[in-house]
């Protein structure tokens, strides 16, 4: 049943994925005969990643398609399982235009930044389970769980800020730039921090996801 | 066998609650379910199907445990609900290819065969397609892959009389040619006048009536009788019009309604079949006047 479900999944964003892959195509040719930082590059990447995941939620219209795979014989742990992975997997391509981008382009690249791109993917993707979570809560009853859990995150955002803490994603002269989750200056340490944080938020959006209810959405 | 058994489910909303409900529903058996709306006909085939979290039963569908940390069980289910979500941007044919693999008892033949009944052009795309349309490709999937249960939850709403004729065909055809059970709501009470074995009557979540149909049309009668006073007391009435001397009511019992009245010497008795329609819509009225009261 995941095969079918993962290439359902990939049949329904093709179009996207396709979109996707010339997107940043196009973009590592522009920036990198500009001569523009691998950082630069990475900000406009995501930028596309974020646009088209969201593009793909309305367009492949994902509240009915979850509504579909409820009727069909699947679990809701498959679902999610399936979802997630292609998911990270699309942003797995972007990873590598990046590696690949930092090879081709920045002389001075090596495997010492994995950290860095790393921690930049994973925050990418701790952006996106944070709003999945906000979503998923919509198919709970109070309906006013999922405002709740915005308003807090916005107020979480707005302490840190406050506070001079950088969080997520921050617009910058060279595009939108990431931050890792902790400013620490050892790279590997940022990304175990990362991995930790996003796995747990993955869990909470996995366990909030297989306990709703997938009609109310 | 039972097909279908569904123990203590309940489910409950902040404004409405389900159940508990206990039913069970044996291969070849038709079961009409009916019910004034909001009486929790919709929120039954959800919870049935999985698609909302029961708060508590315990199902067995074809002799498997429905639950929702598994998915197989649903392979034996036919389902047409009031919505059936599909992909959009794809057309009619795309989404039988998708959704078939699903199915291992999947048969395209079958499938391309009930398009053609149902004139459905599986060429277009969904989106283009009308509410009836729609309904039509449901009806595809769900008949598709010979299900043991078919749950149909108001299938026919949006199809042309055409097509409603052609679907109830198919349904009777299914049912004949297979050891299929059969769950069917819906408010055109004449679609499951001719189908159903069974009649069960849900009203505010639970079920007040769970009757034979052909007892149902045995037992119930419209009773006439002529006196000069409408006479108090008469056993098993659910409904009583007086227009001295001539007096006509509805009993759920001619029987036992017809006895008290020889019985009390009045004259004129005389007893008429009610339709189906007729019983059952007597039948909400009941229990809409019961729920008003409590």
């Amino acid at each position: 049943m995941y095969k079918q479900l993962l290439l359902t999944e990939f049949a329904n964003s093709r179009n996207l994925l396709l979109l996707a892959l010339i997107a940043n195509t196009f973009f590592l040719i522009l920036m990198g005969a500009r001569g523009q930082s691998l950082i630069a590059f990475m900000g406009v990447s995501m930028t596309v990643y974020w646009i088209l995941l969201m593009t793909s939620a309305v367009i492949g219209a994902e509240e009915k398609r979850l509504q579909l795979y409820a009727q069909l014989p699947l679990t809701a742990a498959e679902v999610s399982y399936a979802i997630w992975f292609s998911i990270l997997l699309w942003l797995g391509i972007h990873v590598c235009f990046w590696l690949l981008y930092g090879f081709m382009f920045e002389p001075e690249f090596t495997f010492n930044q994995a950290p860095e791109i790393a921690s930049a993917a994973i925050t990418m993707a701790l952006f996106v389970v944070l709003i999945s979570i906000g979503l998923d809560l919509g198919a709970f009853k109070p309906g006013y769980l999922r405002w709740l859990y915005f308003g807090s995150l916005a107020g979480l955002l707005g302490l840190a800020m406050n506070f001079g803490f950088s969080v997520g994603l921050l617009a910058t002269d060279d595009g939108l730039q990431i931050y890792p989750l902790a400013l620490l200056a050892d790279g590997w340490s940022a990304t175990l921090i990362a991995i930790v944080i996003l796995a747990i938020a993955l869990a909470a959006d996995h366990l909030i996801y297989i306990n709703s209810d997938h009609y109310l959405r | 066998m039972a097909v279908l058994e569904i123990s203590q489910l309940t489910k409950n909303y902040q404004t409405f609650s389900l159940g508990p409900i206990d039913l069970a529903l044996d291969a070849g058996c038709a079961m009409g379910l009916i019910g004034a709306n909001g009486a929790g006909k919709t929120t039954l085939f959800r919870c049935l199907m999985g698609t909302v979290r029961r708060d508590h039963a315990t199902i067995t569908i074809d002799g498997k445990s429905a639950i929702h940390t598994q998915g197989l069980w649903k392979q034996q289910i036919g389902y047409v609900g009031d919505y059936t979500p599909l992909f959009g941007g794809w057309s009619g044919k795309r989404n039988l290819a998708t959704i078939a693999p699903f199915y291992p008892d999947w048969s395209q033949e079958r499938a391309e065969q009930l398009a053609g009944r149902l004139n459905l052009d599986l060429n277009q795309k969904v989106k283009h397609y009308s509410t009836g349309q729609r309904a039509k490709l449901a009806i595809i999937l769900a008949l598709s892959h010979s299900p043991k249960l078919l749950l149909m939850d108001e299938p026919t709403s949006g199809l042309d009389p055409v097509s409603r004729e052609v679907f109830m065909e198919l349904l009777f055809e299914q049912m004949a040619s297979e050891r299929v059970a059969l769950l069917y709501a819906t408010h055109h009470i004449s679609e499951i006048e001719q189908l159903a074995d069974r009649l069960v009557f849900i009203s505010n979540g639970r079920i007040v009536r769970d009757e034979i149909k052909e007892d149902l049309a045995e037992t119930w009668r419209r009773v006439s009788y002529q006196h000069d006073q409408p006479l108090a007391d008469i056993p098993n009435v659910m409904s009583h019009k007086s227009d001295p001397p001539y007096h006509e009511l509805i009993s759920d019992n001619a029987e036992i309604t017809m006895r008290f009245l020889s019985d009390s010497g009045v004259g004129g008795i005389e007893s008429s079949r009610l339709s189906i329609e007729k019983i059952a819509v007597q039948i909400l009225r009941e229990t809409a006047e019961e729920t008003h009261h409590v």
